[in-house]
């Protein structure tokens, strides 16, 4: 029996070595960039930092402002993009990215994007006031999903690992990282990763707790929370330098409450074209669907 | 709980070392724990199903031990019809009622009645065609003392629900696998490598051949209307090997976990595809399900001893039963009779025993009459899988219509792409593997033996390598539905 066991763990160990290499050889998971939290308690990514995403077809870099993406500052006016994993964008080669598209058709204004994974509006609106300090653009892209603005308030429903605000509190509450340890042996270990991703255990896992986040949002439409956190942005944000990129089929709610605040909005229209979307579990749009999406922009940037 | 999934990948070792280090010393604790262990397998899928398979265990157990005191001829017949009777009337309600109703409604509707079927909304469930036969086949033997019951509950009711065979076979019968719970098992190094060679070569079937098969089979027989002939060949060739992977993928793993725990399963799939002729592939195909309607049915019948009539009505019932086993529709009882006709002439003119050994033996390549009888079995074989894999009998007809239209000569569709080339070229390896290794239990039980070790695992590597990469969508097995 010990002789079995003996060979069996060699053949383990061996075999996590080989899998390792060939992981980490045909890039077959994304590398992951480790995070700090800067003064303001922003989450930002390690400067210098450089890796693939799945099957190396994209590389991603963080620049020195500490995110991924574009970074342009060279024009006097400046409009920066600001939002969650859709404008980190690190799935699509970055000539897909939401300012790379925009500066094409803009060559004479300069796009800055600050995108991350987790964003909720109340820390897009956080990272709009540390960017007027760091590079003051002329105007703030503020792209925004209906979950953006629920996973904000947390009397709706408490994410420690996302920038909240307590409306009652009139209080911001910083985010944490989750887990910083077992994700760091999760993203250095490949094949732990690798694991992690392929087998349906935790994906089935995932999906279930993505269900029960889609049914709060539906049920959990307070309007008095709502009032209270737009009334709290009117009084610790400038307004008048933002605009609103809402995703398809945003909660009209949602939307006349932006409106009565004054704030401009560019509402997304998909017309139902599948093809913005990556596929059947992964709603964060293909490099088609940023084309479409910076178009729309586009469009608005033009008549303003 | 599925053996390619990650619970059982943690299940397994996880009774692997209970067994073998905390009950190992103790037989009575080592087949509780089987027990316990088997009922956790299946609860992991619906626990209430549990209240069954522990209900039919109890039937056949006390009926068991009643029917071998009765004395009276009558009392014998009356404890195994009850036990015929439970056992089939589960199996009959969950899965045969729904069946049964909209046919009635049919036939109905046919002759100008038209009634509404009174369908149950019930799930069938996982392998209760499997567990009844092995019950069911438990009580007939005692019935017909070939063996004595059992008096000890936990040995029967883990042999009932031995979670490596319980959900999908290989169908065990209780003088094989229940003895075996009687005496004590001990641990040997040549046996569980041998059982991890297995279950190896059953995950590569599973996971790569039928799981890559799947994702085309499934294409091409849904969109069966919008295929030329050609394509539809593809497609039912790609459920042909999808079947065969699945479903003796399954009994290896099965075969090979049981080893692990000191239990031999018998050979449940012996090549089939390179049988010579169709009584050659029914005995080389789920041979546990062929012998236990060859045992229960065929010979009680009277076998092949009377006339030609009763041979011929023995043959038909024997299929088209074996054929509604497989599920509860027209398209498995047509899938019989199909198998019916291929096998009547063999058995008609004495031919249906002409193979009985392994082809090309000693041999790497078969002779040109060989190879011509296993290309036509082979092609009926396909031809009757259109049935089986079939929505309806329509759906059939109207693929195989195509099949043997003009458009059969035409190109096949672009449906396959890189990744369906590269299942292709996977798909040829695994039939030249098959073929190296027809000789033994198998296709790697000797393959690399005479290699040296670092080849040797170079081979294990790339199949688990071949197994977490290039295998396709997690599927369920197909023989659980069944």
């Amino acid at each position: 029996m010990s002789h079995f066991i003996k060979k069996s763990a060699y053949f383990v160990f061996f075999f996590g070595v080989i899998c390792e290499l060939i992981i980490r050889f045909f890039h077959l998971v994304p590398d992951i960039p480790e995070r700090y939290f800067d003064k303001h308690g922003i989450q930002r990514y390690k400067q210098g930092q450089m890796g693939f995403f799945t099957e190396g077809k994209v590389k991603w870099e963080v620049n020195n402002f500490g995110w991924l993406g574009v970074s342009d500052l060279e024009k006097d006016t400046i409009i920066s993009i600001i939002g969650d994993s859709y404008i980190e964008n690190i799935m699509n080669p970055i000539e897909c990215n939401q300012g790379s598209f925009l500066k094409s058709l803009f060559p004479n204004y300069s796009f800055f994007e600050a995108g991350r994974s987790g964003v909720t509006f109340i820390e897009a609106m956080e990272i709009s006031k540390v960017l007027e300090t760091e590079i003051a653009p002329n105007y703030h892209l503020l792209y925004l999903s209906e979950n953006d603005f629920y996973e904000s308030i947390s009397e709706i429903a408490r994410y420690s690992d996302r920038v909240q605000i307590s409306i009652e509190n009139e209080v911001i509450l910083d985010s944490q990282l989750k887990s910083p340890r077992m994700k760091k042996v999760l993203y250095n270990f490949k094949l732990l990763y690798y694991l992690y991703l392929k087998f349906p255990l935790f994906v089935e896992k995932q999906n279930k707790e993505q269900f029960k986040k889609n049914v709060i949002k539906i049920d959990n439409f307070d309007k008095v929370l709502f009032e209270k956190l737009f009334i709290y942005c009117s009084k610790n944000y400038n307004l008048d330098k933002l605009v609103f990129v809402l995703h398809p089929n945003t909660d009209k709610r949602i939307i006349s409450l932006v409106n009565n605040y004054g704030i401009r909005i560019v509402l997304l229209n998909s017309g139902g074209d599948k093809n913005w979307g990556l596929g059947k579990h992964d709603n964060h749009w293909t490099c088609y669907g940023h084309r479409q999406v910076s178009k729309q922009v586009a469009t608005y940037i033009e008549n303003h | 709980m599925l053996f390619n999934s990650v619970e059982f990948g943690f299940f397994l070792p996880i009774v692997f070392a209970l067994y073998w280090f905390v009950a190992n010393k103790n037989l009575r604790l080592q087949n509780l724990l089987l027990l316990i262990a088997s009922y956790l397998f299946y609860g992991w899928w619906d626990w209430r199903f549990l209240s069954l398979i522990i209900f039919s265990s109890f039937v056949d157990y006390y009926l068991g031990i009643a029917l071998y005191k009765a004395n009276s001829h009558n009392k014998r017949r009356l404890l195994l019809l009850t036990s015929i009777i439970v056992n089939l009337g589960f199996l009959g309600f969950f899965k045969y009622f729904n069946f049964f109703a909209e046919s009635f409604a049919d036939a109905f509707t046919l002759l100008g009645n038209p009634i509404e079927a009174s369908r149950l909304n019930i799930i069938l469930p996982v392998g209760i065609s499997f567990y009844t036969f092995q019950t069911l086949s438990y009580s007939i033997d005692i019935y017909k003392r070939k063996i004595e019951p059992t008096h000890n509950m936990i040995a029967f009711f883990a042999f009932v629900s031995f979670f490596p065979q319980l959900v999908a076979g290989p169908i065990e019968r209780a003088t094989n696998l229940l003895p075996q719970f009687y005496k004590k098992r001990n641990f040997h190094y040549s046996k569980a490598v041998d059982g991890m060679r297995q279950i190896l070569w059953g995950l590569f079937k599973k996971v790569v051949i039928a799981d890559n098969c799947a994702t085309y089979a499934n294409q091409i027989f849904n969109n069966s209307d919008d295929y030329n002939g050609s394509t539809l060949v593809l497609g039912a060739l790609f459920f042909t090997f999808q079947i065969y992977g699945d479903f003796s993928g399954y009994s290896d793993i099965a075969i090979g976990t049981s080893r692990l725990f000191g239990f031999n399963l018998k050979k449940n799939f012996a090549f089939p595809y390179f049988s010579r002729d169709v009584a050659e592939f029914w005995r080389r195909w789920h041979i546990s399900l062929s012998t236990w309607f060859r045992d229960y049915l065929y010979i009680p019948l009277g076998g092949s001893r009377g006339g030609t009539w009763m041979k011929v009505r023995n043959t038909f019932i024997i299929f088209i039963v074996s054929g509604f086993w497989h599920g509860a529709n027209w398209t498995f009882v047509v899938w019989g009779a199909l198998n019916a006709i291929y096998f009547l002439p063999l058995l008609l003119l004495n031919k249906n025993r002409t193979y009985t050994d392994t082809v090309a033996q000693g041999k790497y390549v078969p002779t040109f009459k060989e190879f011509f009888n296993m290309l036509t079995t082979f092609g009926l074989t396909v031809l009757a899988w259109v049935f089986f894999r079939a929505d309806t009998i329509g759906h059939a007809w109207r693929y195989l219509s195509e099949i043997f239209s003009l458009s059969l000569f035409s190109i096949p569709q672009n449906v396959l792409g890189h990744e369906g080339l590269l299942t292709l070229v996977l798909i040829t390896i695994f039939i030249l593997i098959e073929w190296i290794g027809r000789e033994n239990e198998y296709a790697i039980e000797q393959l690399g033996f005479k290699w040296k070790s670092p080849i040797r695992y170079a081979m294990y590597y790339a199949l688990i390598i071949a197994i977490f990469w290039l295998g396709g969508k997690e599927q369920e097995f197909i023989y659980f539905q069944f």
